[in-house]
């Protein structure tokens, strides 16, 4: 090998990612060469001082934490069904509870539908009623609350036409005012 | 080759709703998943959210998976998938600076200087050395540097996990692992990352 061993090659050869015959070659050529041989050796000074850090220990109850998760909503985990897990031992085929589903689902949405056809039927009844009341309401005389305005004053005691000038509520009986 | 044929059981017995077989399968990969997320995300709290999220999808995805072999290759996609989300809702990837920002942080690179990775280990800050040289790799390097370097994953799995071809893979390996050494050097103020202290 003339030269120097590309460092792409050297950091395959660390990893053992050389098929036999190059890294043979590899191997010769470090032999003979100091600055292959320094770059190569760095390069698994690093590795090591990465490695030596260490794995974490996994939290402590990070696998109940799942395992309540799954119980909580079995159904909605991303992905294929989880049917057997969420039916525990029963195990029914996937198949036959696709079915189930379908089933199921095709009987509700006719049911919506007819409910939904009931529900537009009465809520346009209950609107021409609605109508119908409030523009009765409008004339004076379905009104049980309406008191017409006295056409004639004389009819008001209170009139300030039929009130004597002189005459004063508030003064009291013995007052001289 | 018996580890293989019993973890693709235990996939087969799982898919079948056995709870026991994927908690087993749980505790076989949950360990590094964890470990990995830690090291993408530089946080243990968000790992955890990470690694739990990350074996609900599996489970719920389980019954899907074709080949019980490829089992570890896709848990790691899927972590990883969640992880590049968390990145994409971050943004500018605030990670960074919960290590780097933090006075804390800038104390401990100060006495970095002085100090040689032995007596960093001992002190129990060189996992926040080497965390911080993860997190000034960019996500695309980080990730093989971990998983093919830390832990020790082949090319072949680190080209399944991460979609890139096995020639992109070992040209990221290999960058990773010079920008790392680059960074390590940076902390550890010596011209030989590992090499006897500081001279």
């Amino acid at each position: 090998m003339t030269g120097h061993i590309p460092v792409e090659q050297l950091s395959a050869w660390l990893d053992r990612e050389l098929d036999a015959r190059d890294a043979a070659r590899v191997e010769e050529h470090l032999q003979a060469c100091d600055t292959c041989r320094q770059s190569a050796r760095e390069m698994s000074e690093v590795d090591a001082i990465f490695r030596t850090a260490g794995e974490l220990e996994l939290p402590p109850f990070l696998w109940a934490r799942i395992e309540s998760a799954l119980d909580r909503a079995p159904a909605r985990s991303a992905g294929a069904p989880w049917f057997s897990l969420a039916l525990g031992r029963l195990r029914i085929p996937a198949a036959a509870a696709a079915s189930l589903i379908i089933a199921a689902g095709g009987f509700l949405l006719v049911r919506q539908g007819m409910e939904s056809h009931y529900q537009k039927r009465t809520l346009s009844e209950i609107e021409r009623a609605r109508i119908a009341v409030t523009a009765s309401l409008r004339e004076e005389s379905y009104n049980p609350f309406f008191r017409p305005i006295p056409a004639d004053r004389e009819a008001n005691p209170f009139s300030r036409d039929k009130l004597d000038p002189g005459f004063n509520p508030f003064r009291s009986a013995t007052g001289a005012r | 080759m018996d580890d293989d044929r019993r973890l693709s059981d235990l996939v087969r017995e799982a898919q079948g709703g056995d709870r026991d077989a994927v908690k087993a399968i749980y505790e076989i990969f949950a360990p590094r998943i964890y470990n990995f997320l830690v090291r993408m995300l530089g946080s243990r709290e968000e790992a955890e959210d990470l690694t739990q999220q990350t074996f609900l999808i599996a489970i719920g995805r389980l019954p899907g998976l074709r080949d019980a072999n490829q089992i570890e290759s896709w848990i790691y996609r899927i972590a990883r998938n969640e992880a590049y989300q968390r990145f994409r809702r971050k943004k500018a990837l605030r990670l960074d600076e919960e290590y780097a920002g933090s006075p804390e942080t800038s104390d401990l690179i100060e006495r970095r200087l002085h100090a040689n990775p032995e007596e960093l280990l001992l002190t129990g800050e060189l996992r926040q050395v080497l965390q911080k040289v993860l997190l000034g790799l960019p996500p695309r390097s980080r990730e093989v540097f971990i998983l093919a370097i830390i832990q020790g994953m082949s090319y072949k799995d680190v080209s399944a996990v991460t979609g890139r071809s096995l020639l992109a893979v070992k040209t990221d390996i290999y960058r990773a692992r010079l920008s790392a050494r680059h960074e390590l050097r940076k902390y550890l103020g010596c011209g030989n990352p590992i090499g006897k202290g500081r001279k």
